[in-house]
């Protein structure tokens, strides 16, 4: 399966307070297509990471699709909005063409998939 | 799936005197399934036709949305979002049989994985309910593994990875992948339910099952599986408090089974009959989690440790262990299908096992189970998103 990474566009807001405080990031323009849920304390976020079964699109034009647990050190960019330059995924990932089905290009369940969270 | 991703085929059954071509009947029962298991059915719904004078088309193609069937059948994996979103009626719900899935292999081929092998391409079944069957081809090059939903193609591919029903004429290697499960239920608004009821009926007979049974394998209780305390009468060790939880603020507004003391004590669950209606469970959400304290100690002993219950479809759980209360929290199974059937507790009642050894834990006495389903809350249909947990409990417990 490919290694080039794949990026996509998100916005992320708080979400939650109880029973611990909770961030949500989601796809700008579509949030149900690529939805992250994430507890965020002691400058850590940790949460699950999904796709449907359509999967959603990159910027690269590679579909994915994602079942995963990310967690991952916030720091501060240079804007001073919160980032996470580098965390990591467990879980699922395939990969597809536009219109191939699901992990046609790849397929990989794994402990250390890698991410990062950028401010733009 | 959208249509990119459906092969769809409509298979005519011309029973003499009954022939009738689909999507231009309207009094014409539909049967939607998915590849693997249409070549299992055409024996079984001919002589459903013949013997109540109703016409059956079966489609073949990704199963959701339903497209005007009546019936669907497809492996748990395909039914899981379909029975708990209220497209398929639960109520109605049963197994038809287990297809293993095989390696097709040229006769004669040495002995050792696909990989080892050394095939240029291997095709594996593509769709839903083969994501277990790809994933254990990850070690391979990506191009060296061909999707694909042609039954034709899979069936003339040299080395392949499919449901028996779709293996050609190499030769026939178990595989260790899990073996897909036929489950059948009525459309909640199925065009004709009166028919669909009567295939239904008709699919538990025994003159059904033995015409099944040359392609599926009979269902049956999992061979090997470890009796729960509670049936063995020994005394049964499940979650005593919660120590934490959490569930994403989506996951709190939309969902409607929030309570985690909801997994202490034994399994306890009851569907009530109507679409996301249940007592007795935790929608874990959108990566959401409980922890709890067992009160007495797991330990690493023979075969599985510890068991979690979860109810309908085989929606994946997550399993930490710790020694105390604050951690840390090992991981002990990533997204393991939690779906095994619970002998004589309606179908939707489930369990998953977890041995502590994958954690190289010896002993723990507080679990973190975790969604491993992690479907975007925001694309949910029901009140029941996530991982549905009943209960957690000690299969080997400290003496």
């Amino acid at each position: 399966m490919s290694r080039a990474p794949l990026t996509f566009p998100m916005i992320a807001a708080a979400a939650g307070i109880s029973p611990h405080p909770g961030i949500q990031v989601v796809l700008d323009g579509d949030p149900a297509e690529l939805e992250w849920e994430l507890l965020s304390e002691n400058l850590t976020l940790r949460g699950g990471l999904g796709t449907t079964g359509d999967g959603v699109l990159s910027n690269e034009a590679t579909r994915m699709w994602v079942h995963a647990i990310g967690t991952g050190s916030v720091t501060r960019a240079t804007d001073g909005r919160g980032e996470v330059v580098s965390g990591t995924l467990m879980g699922y990932i395939a990969l597809g063409r536009s219109f191939e089905d699901e992990g046609a290009r790849g397929t990989c369940s794994a402990l250390d998939h890698a991410f990062s969270l950028r401010t733009r | 799936m959208r249509g990119r991703t459906a092969v769809a085929a409509a298979l005519l059954l011309a029973t003499p005197g009954l022939i009738a071509r689909a999507g231009t009947d309207r009094g014409q029962l539909r049967l939607r399934t998915s590849e693997a298991f249409a070549p299992c059915l055409t024996p079984a719904v001919q002589a459903f036709s013949r013997e109540s004078g109703l016409s059956v088309a079966i489609d073949v193609g990704d199963l959701d949305p339903p497209r005007g069937a009546d019936v669907v059948i497809g492996d748990d994996a395909e039914m899981t979002r379909m029975l708990e979103g209220g497209v398929a009626d639960l109520a109605t719900s049963f197994d038809l049989g287990s297809l293993p899935w095989v390696m097709v292999v040229p006769a004669g081929s040495p002995a050792g994985s696909l990989s080892a092998l050394g095939a240029d391409r291997v095709s594996v079944m593509g769709g839903q309910a083969s994501r277990a069957a790809r994933e254990s081809l990850q070690t391979m090059p990506a191009e060296h593994v061909r999707v694909s939903r042609d039954a034709d193609e899979l069936r003339h591919a040299r080395y392949a990875l499919v449901p028996r029903s779709l293996a050609g004429p190499g030769e026939q290697r178990p595989s260790g992948v899990r073996p897909l499960m036929a489950v059948t239920a009525m459309i909640t608004d199925a065009p004709h339910p009166d028919g669909a009821r009567a295939l239904l009926a008709f699919l538990r007979t025994d003159r059904a099952r033995r015409l099944l049974t040359p392609c599926l394998d009979a269902p049956a209780p999992e061979a090997g599986a470890k009796a729960s305390t509670a049936r063995s009468g020994a005394a049964a060790a499940f979650a005593q408090s919660v120590v934490d939880w959490w569930l994403p603020e989506c996951t709190l507004v939309h969902n409607g089974y929030n309570d985690a003391n909801k997994v202490l004590s034994g399994p306890d669950a009851v569907f009530l009959g109507v679409k996301d209606q249940y007592t007795g469970i935790m929608s874990l959400g959108q990566g959401g989690y409980v922890t709890v304290d067992m009160g007495d100690t797991a330990i690493d002993g023979p075969g599985p440790d510890v068991r979690v219950y979860q109810v309908t479809g085989i929606e994946p759980v997550t399993l930490y262990a710790a020694t105390s209360a604050q951690g840390p929290f090992n991981l002990v199974a990533l997204r393991e299908d939690c779906g095994t059937r619970v002998p004589g507790a309606g179908n939707w009642e489930r369990y998953c096992d977890f041995d502590l050894r994958n954690a190289g834990m010896a002993e723990a006495r507080y679990f973190k189970i975790e969604d491993g389903e992690i479907y975007p809350c925001l694309a949910g249909g029901t009140i029941t998103e996530g991982a549905d947990i009943d209960a957690i409990e000690i299969l080997n417990k400290k003496p």
